[in-house]
């Protein structure tokens, strides 16, 4: 059995992904004659390369049977920190410094309440998820910046080859590098081990809080570089960014077929969703359908995507 | 000696309940925002955070339950709008409160059924269950009826607006709530199971206890509340939106856990969520007597969660080493 016929039988759920963006992207063809166009197909990936960046970071979290819900949260505190503190005078290259550190911060105190504190992460997140937005509208007065220098409009709406938007190529880049982590580095080989069964890992002389801890601060990493992005996109950096960011960031993961219950999770999995989920949004905007109907649409395909994992995860067994 | 020694034992018992870290805060709150604010104190004012805790205390009854059992339900602002544009329409239609808040709690526990089922029949992970449901149910209010408000007339308001005894008919409804789910909680089958399987799904399981029912009953029930909720909350609202509630199982959630329920299921009382309720409605009550800009909402609120549960965990440390 070659390699290919291998990884077909592996993952037949990352197989369906690939069935249902294809899918997809056929209904949205045929009712409007335009999508099979390369502008148009990295046109869709950019307005969710925040989800994709925060979606890599929770695939781990998700691993270890965790969860941070206070991503969309984050996101915001990252950018009111760099439009803020530029405003305030700060040199622009200071400012993402600060952004980069508040956000690594944020996902490292999520991660010594739950992993030192031994506290639930569900519960952990949500009051991070209230308090970290808190933060974002307090010291802001629920105010917003809108002046940034001209350069770092470039990395919101700028193209490489007049085709492929930047923060497409951002994304690819982490997530190559983030699947390099998960697969040919011990990190991910110990998070894998650690979903599954962490008392075992524990035994076997894993650093479990090391390695937990290690998974907190890489989400805050790339929520902070998600909220760099954001904010160079949509040009302002206000405390309600990112409002509702969970829902997606996690539809993705689980689309993906990472298993909420820890242990299963790919980063290729995860990287599938977020396009799938793009794909879905950008189709029913092309549809001129109601933007209100995305979120019943996400929620749908999020509950058909852990249907599917589980019917699959049966058949398996 | 030894009657002083037992006294001593009781009262250190009695400060390590889980409710118990929510209640002094409570009575140290009441106490710091009367003294920092002359019109907190008042009965207007007392009344007022018992009309707004409400809405959040009779959902974190139910779904304490639920929590009880090791899952959760995020659906619940949802399933309250849902119910409460229910709720609107039938009395609109029929002029009868009754048949509104029937419909209300109807349509409530039919959502919650469709949790249920999902989460015990398919065995599907109840937060990605309920995340999907808040979202598609918020999606089609928003959709059928966004942008326009819907309205109800003062006549049709009185669970809301109008006092029994001087005090507002929905504190009625509330304490009337709690009891019945004290009495479902200690008194029934179906709440000690409950427990059980919060403790120890697997072996509830083997021991023969009906897992599924009874988490299709707590999801039931969870939506029956919202449904009168609902009711409750258009009435003293008079006005709805298609966006309303959003975020409310925030306040909800965080009320069941400041309260003392453990998240991971097994532990806790009715109480529980009735301290954390009302502590929650002090808080947001004492913040605008005191004039804190709204901003400051979501800071306080999560910085209380957190300390909550940092508490808590303090205080089973304790109990775990001295008790068990």
């Amino acid at each position: 059995m070659n390699k290919f016929q291998t990884f077909i039988r592996k993952e037949p759920a990352r197989i369906c992904m690939l069935l249902l963006i294809i899918v997809v992207e056929c209904v949205v063809f045929s009712s409007t004659g335009y999508f099979f166009t390369a502008s148009n197909i990295f046109d869709a990936l950019r307005a969710s390369v925040e989800i994709g960046l925060a979606a890599l970071g929770m695939t781990f979290v998700i691993m270890t049977t965790g969860i941070d819900l206070s991503v969309g949260s984050l996101l915001a505190l990252v950018s009111v920190t760099i439009g803020f503190t530029y405003q305030a005078g700060c040199p622009f290259f200071l400012s993402l410094i600060l952004g980069i550190v508040v956000g690594i911060a944020g996902g490292a105190f999520n991660g010594v309440l739950i992993v030192y504190g031994k506290l639930h992460p569900f519960v952990v997140t949500l009051g991070t998820f209230s308090f970290y937005r808190g933060i974002a509208y307090a010291a802001t007065d629920a105010g917003a910046v809108s002046v940034f220098p001209d350069a770092y409009a470039y990395a919101g709406r700028a193209y490489i080859l007049g085709v492929v938007p930047i923060q497409v190529v951002v994304f690819i880049v982490l997530t190559i590098l983030v699947w390099i982590l998960s697969k040919k580095t011990p990190f991910g080989t110990y998070v894998t081990a650690m979903g599954y069964n962490e008392e075992a890992a524990k035994f076997s002389g894993v650093q479990v809080r090391k390695f937990k801890m290690l998974v907190y601060i890489l989400i805050g990493f790339l929520v902070a570089v998600a909220a760099i992005i954001y904010t160079s996109r949509v040009s302002t950096a206000r405390g309600n960014a990112a409002i509702g960011m969970e829902l997606n960031v996690i539809a993705a993961v689980v689309l993906g077929g990472t298993d909420i219950k820890g242990g299963k999770g790919t980063i290729i999995g995860t990287f599938l969703g977020v396009v799938i989920l793009a794909f879905l949004k950008n189709g029913l905007a092309m549809l001129s359908i109601r933007g209100d109907w995305a979120l019943c649409v996400t929620g749908v395909v999020l509950l058909l995507g852990i249907l599917l994992n589980r019917a699959l995860e049966v058949r398996q067994e | 000696m030894e009657k002083k020694k037992s006294i001593n034992a009781t009262v250190i018992r009695l400060l390590l309940r889980p409710s118990t870290p929510s209640l002094v805060f409570s009575i140290i709150l009441l106490m710091a925002f009367s003294a920092a604010a002359s019109g907190f104190m008042t009965f207007d004012n007392i009344q007022a955070i018992l009309v707004q805790t409400v809405v959040i205390g009779i959902m974190a009854i139910a779904l304490n339950f639920v929590i009880l059992l090791g899952e959760i339900d995020i659906s619940v602002g949802s399933q309250l709008a849902v119910c409460a544009y229910a709720f609107g329409y039938v009395v609109t239609w029929t002029d009868s409160l009754l048949l509104g808040l029937l419909a209300a709690m109807a349509g409530g526990g039919i959502l919650g059924l469709i949790n249920g089922l999902l989460v015990a029949k398919l065995n599907l992970s109840s937060f990605i269950v309920t995340l999907a449901t808040q979202n598609v149910l918020r999606g089609i209010l928003l959709v059928y009826a966004g942008g326009g408000a819907m309205n109800l007339t003062a006549e049709h308001r009185a669970l809301g607006i109008g006092t029994f005894l001087g005090i507002n008919n929905s504190v009625y409804v509330f304490l009337l709530v709690f009891a019945v789910c004290a009495v479902l909680s200690r008194h029934t089958t179906w709440g000690r199971d409950v427990y059980a399987i919060g403790g120890n799904r697997g072996a509830a399981g083997m021991a023969g206890l009906p897992v599924a029912s009874t988490y299709i009953r707590a999801y039931m029930l969870l939506g029956i509340c919202c449904g009168l909720t609902g009711g409750i909350f258009l009435c003293q609202i008079g006005q709805l939106q298609a966006a309303i509630a959003n975020g409310y199982e925030m306040r909800v959630i965080a009320a069941v856990a400041i309260g003392g329920t453990s998240m991971a299921g097994g532990r806790g009382s009715a109480l529980s969520p009735l301290v954390g309720s009302i502590l929650i409605g002090i808080i947001l009550n004492g913040m605008s007597v005191m004039a804190v800009p709204s901003t400051f909402e979501s800071l306080v609120l999560g910085a209380i969660i957190l300390l909550a549960v940092a508490v808590d965990a303090a205080r089973h440390k304790v109990v775990d080493k001295h008790y068990e």
